[in-house]
């Protein structure tokens, strides 16, 4: 016990980082009653929130209480998954939630490194993530404990300590994901990786229908398969360790709980791995080393070919596109459909039609909708603050002779075609590895993409403007947009993608996909027109912003 | 007479209440080496800013080389070249792809911002790690790379803001090459800078600005009878004793922080 006390400066070290967050999110809540509308976008972003952790946090207890109290405590396993999907999948999808220190200011203090290691951990448990994945922990165990009150302290320590795995894991991902991203070789493995991860997900179906003797697979025994595994993953470790419990076997539970006491030893080990490269100064600059003395002269390299568009315009894109590839979680970004893509083709179990379910049957379909529709809202988390990296770098564009449209437009088109690469990528992954989505598919997601991308591109020149926040795009962590933006961004995409539904269910009715296409173009052409109607305000409005723009991007510390 | 490189008139910018710049006219000829100083928040970064349209006057006006910056801003920034404060470098481009951008920003074709930024880079000393990114540069380094990128399009008059803050001898000794070449070709240098050493070697015209009013400008003789003439002193002044007569900074420090040992 004596070796957990710590020093007298270490604890004053940690009181401060606390007074700190604590003070960061006063002073932003005194800002945001100044500043109005930041307040109001506030207000259903914390609600959201909030609902979204006690209605969860009911479900899943009401669910525990059931599965308990029916005498069926094995399938609380499928509880806890949720919960553990939720954990590490949430911080992927909106990492605009996400909060982390950033490293270098901490080094400059005179911290052991079990000091450091625990800042690092412990800093952001406040979050709406580890908040509403507490709080739904928290459900599941009053559940159980209704259901079977002696169980209330084994089922609290268990899950204590699951969550305790959970926020390792989701810290230990992200560092290694930031390493692993920071370097172009390491950056070009980890795509193979993820392409083969792909592949792999693809045999998997064929391979679970091998293992049932050739038959149709039926959802129940590849269920009971899945089930005979994931008993010895953490989150069915938890689970297992609170089920033997309530069956009265305290030895099994004993056994699965020391399991996952190994598992977050081993997570831990890796994080630490990681933390420690940090905490002794490691360097993930990609530049070569120093050449020896008496340099050659820098040979005249020509930037990119401009397509024809104005300089200034094609000096942006080119800017933008090299900016975006040297940014660890920018590139992350690029990369998730991907992964979505993974997660439906493992949904199918690949093209075996069987009797599955008609959603997984047509999922090769639905996939290349679904991953443009993701691709898009995942670049909305820069396309609505789209000149937050660029930091003091904005001045840049009120001390140049281009028009401040010529700016918008280059990055509209770096983002045109950032979209452009992950729908091919997805399309592509899609034909080679199952089938090419069908033809009307595919013309109604050209049509719908063609609607959308200019809606959410004025959107994201207006708010860049009336809303910046200075991000930086060169760790996780540390892309919290203005709530404004993101609450404008749901508003946004709900019109949009509500307008592309109703068409598409339109033509349904007529039993005719295709006649969604025309229909989307007209509205792509009306949208088109409203980005040509905010292009033509831009100059104007960056001329009457640039003071707030300069002040909030050049400001130093985080954001 | 020649047109004016930089005039103001009644420059004035309030924030709120309070007045950050008060009634300024400045005058600099085409071809001066001006340094513009003053203590910690008197005004000058405002003043810089406005000169350069990133901060619009609350009330006054401003000419570059007889230019109304107002209403002419992209022909005025044509013709400027502008170090800011915080450099407003990009931190993910190469040194070299910076520049390339900074210059077909201002319009330099390919080629021609190609070449240049080669020139630049090998003139700053920056050409011999091309592949890393300005992020990874030490602050000297940045610091040539923001002039460097301030000259590309050859403007004929130069803000620059703190030039000199952070840069060691060397890096320093390399700027103060660039401005000198800039000045012999004609070109005007405006600056602001702490390091009053470096601004009386470097500059034949200074002003100085005290809460938001100018309180002087002149060339460094006119400055010095000014001061002898208020019988501050009669040997030869350096720019210190001149701007700490003026700006009236002689505290006694003895009896504080004496914890400090």
């Amino acid at each position: 016990m004596a070796r957990l006390k710590l020093p007298p400066e270490t604890r004053g070290q940690f009181a401060a980082l606390a007074r700190l967050q604590w003070q960061a999110f006063i002073n932003t809540a005194f800002r945001s009653l100044r500043s109005g509308l930041e307040l109001v976008a506030r207000i259903p972003i914390a609600i959201f929130f909030i609902l979204f952790g006690l209605g969860g946090a009911t479900g899943l207890g009401v669910a525990a209480w059931h599965v308990v109290h029916t005498g069926e405590p094995g399938l609380l396993a499928l509880l806890v998954w949720i919960v553990f999907a939720f954990w590490q999948l949430f911080p992927l999808v909106a990492n605009t939630f996400m909060e982390q220190l950033d490293a270098p200011q901490l080094l400059r203090f005179p911290l052991d490194f079990r000091a450091y290691a625990l800042i690092r951990v412990a800093y952001g448990l406040l979050g709406p993530l580890p908040v509403v994945g507490g709080l739904w922990l928290s459900g599941m165990t009053l559940g159980i404990t209704v259901a079977q009150p002696g169980l209330l302290p084994w089922t609290a320590l268990v899950l204590l300590v699951f969550a305790a795995f959970n926020i390792l894991l989701t810290r230990t991902i992200f560092s290694w994901a930031e390493r692993w991203l920071a370097q172009r070789r390491t950056r070009e493995i980890m795509t193979v990786v993820l392409f083969l991860c792909l592949i792999g997900f693809q045999f998997s179906g064929p391979l679970i229908s091998r293992l049932s003797g050739g038959r149709a697979v039926r959802l129940r025994p590849v269920a009971v398969e899945i089930a005979s595994v994931q008993r010895f993953l953490p989150p069915g470790m938890a689970a297992e360790a609170v089920a033997l419990a309530a069956r009265g076997r305290p030895a099994g539970a004993l056994a699965y709980a020391a399991g996952l006491g190994v598992c977050i030893v081993a997570v831990g080990w890796l994080l630490g791995v990681r933390l420690r490269a940090e905490y002794r100064g490691e360097n993930l600059s990609e530049a070569s080393a120093r050449p020896a003395a008496g340099t050659v002269r820098t040979a005249a390299r020509e930037g990119w070919p401009t397509l024809g568009l104005p300089g200034p315009v094609a000096a942006v894109l080119e800017k933008e596109l090299r900016s975006f590839m040297r940014s660890p979680p920018l590139v992350f970004i690029l990369l998730m459909p991907l992964v979505v893509l993974a997660l439906l083709l493992l949904g199918t179990g690949g093209p075996s039609h069987g009797d599955v379910p008609a959603f997984m049957t047509h999922a090769p379909d639905l996939a290349l909708p679904i991953g443009a529709a993701y691709a898009l809202a995942l670049l909305t988390n820069f396309s609505y603050n789209a000149l937050g990296a660029e930091g003091s770098g904005v001045q840049l564009y009120f001390v140049m002779p281009a028009a401040f449209r010529r700016v918008a437009l280059g990055k509209n088109l770096a983002h045109t075609a950032i979209i452009a690469l992950q729908v091919l990528l997805v399309w592509g992954v899609l034909t080679v590895i199952s089938r090419a989505p069908s033809a009307a598919i595919t013309a109604v997601t050209f049509a719908g993409l063609c609607f959308a991308l200019p809606l959410e591109l004025a959107a994201g020149n207006l708010l860049s403007l009336m809303f910046p926040k200075k991000v930086d795009y060169s760790t996780f962590g540390r892309q919290r947009n203005s709530r404004v933006a993101v609450l404008a961004s749901l508003v946004v995409h709900s019109l949009v993608f509500g307008l592309i539904g109703l068409t598409i269910a339109g033509a349904l009715a007529w039993a005719n996909l295709w006649a969604s296409v025309p229909a989307l173009l007209v509205l792509a052409g009306l949208a088109l027109g409203a980005w040509a109607l905010v292009a033509g305000r831009l100059d104007r409005l960056a001329l009457a912003r640039r003071e707030t723009l300069i002040e909030e991007l050049s400001r130093t510390g985080g954001n | 007479m020649d047109t004016p490189a930089i005039a103001t008139d009644g420059l004035t910018r309030r924030f709120g209440e309070f007045v950050a710049v008060d009634a300024v006219n400045l005058h600099v000829a085409p071809g001066q080496f001006f340094g513009f100083l003053g203590p910690n928040g008197a005004g000058k970064s405002t003043t810089i800013r406005m000169l350069t349209g990133l901060l619009a006057p609350t009330a006054g006006r401003v000419e570059i080389l007889g230019l109304d910056l107002a209403v002419h801003p992209v022909e005025v920034k044509r013709q400027i070249g502008v170090v800011p404060e915080g450099m407003a470098l990009f931190g993910r481009l190469t040194g070299a792809e910076y520049l390339d951008f900074v210059g077909r920003m201002y319009g330099l074709d390919r080629a021609t911002a190609a070449r240049r930024a080669a020139d630049l880079l090998d003139f700053m000393e920056l050409a011999d790690q091309p592949r890393k990114v300005v992020a990874d540069y030490s602050h000297g380094m940045q610091k040539k790379l923001a002039l460097a990128a301030a000259v590309i399009h050859g403007p004929r008059v130069l803000f620059l803001d703190e030039p000199f803050e952070g840069v060691d001898a060397v890096a320093s000794n390399t700027l103060k090459a660039m401005l000198q070449r800039m000045i012999a070709r004609g070109a005007t240098i405006f600056l602001t800078s702490h390091v009053l050493e470096i601004v009386e070697r470097l500059c034949s015209h200074v002003a100085i600005i005290h809460q938001g009013r100018l309180v002087a400008q002149g060339s460094l003789e006119e400055l010095r009878a000014g001061v002898r003439g208020s019988g501050a002193g009669t040997g030869t002044m350096t720019l210190e004793q001149i701007f700490l007569q003026i700006v009236g900074g002689t505290r006694d420090t003895t009896q504080e922080l004496s914890w400090l040992g």
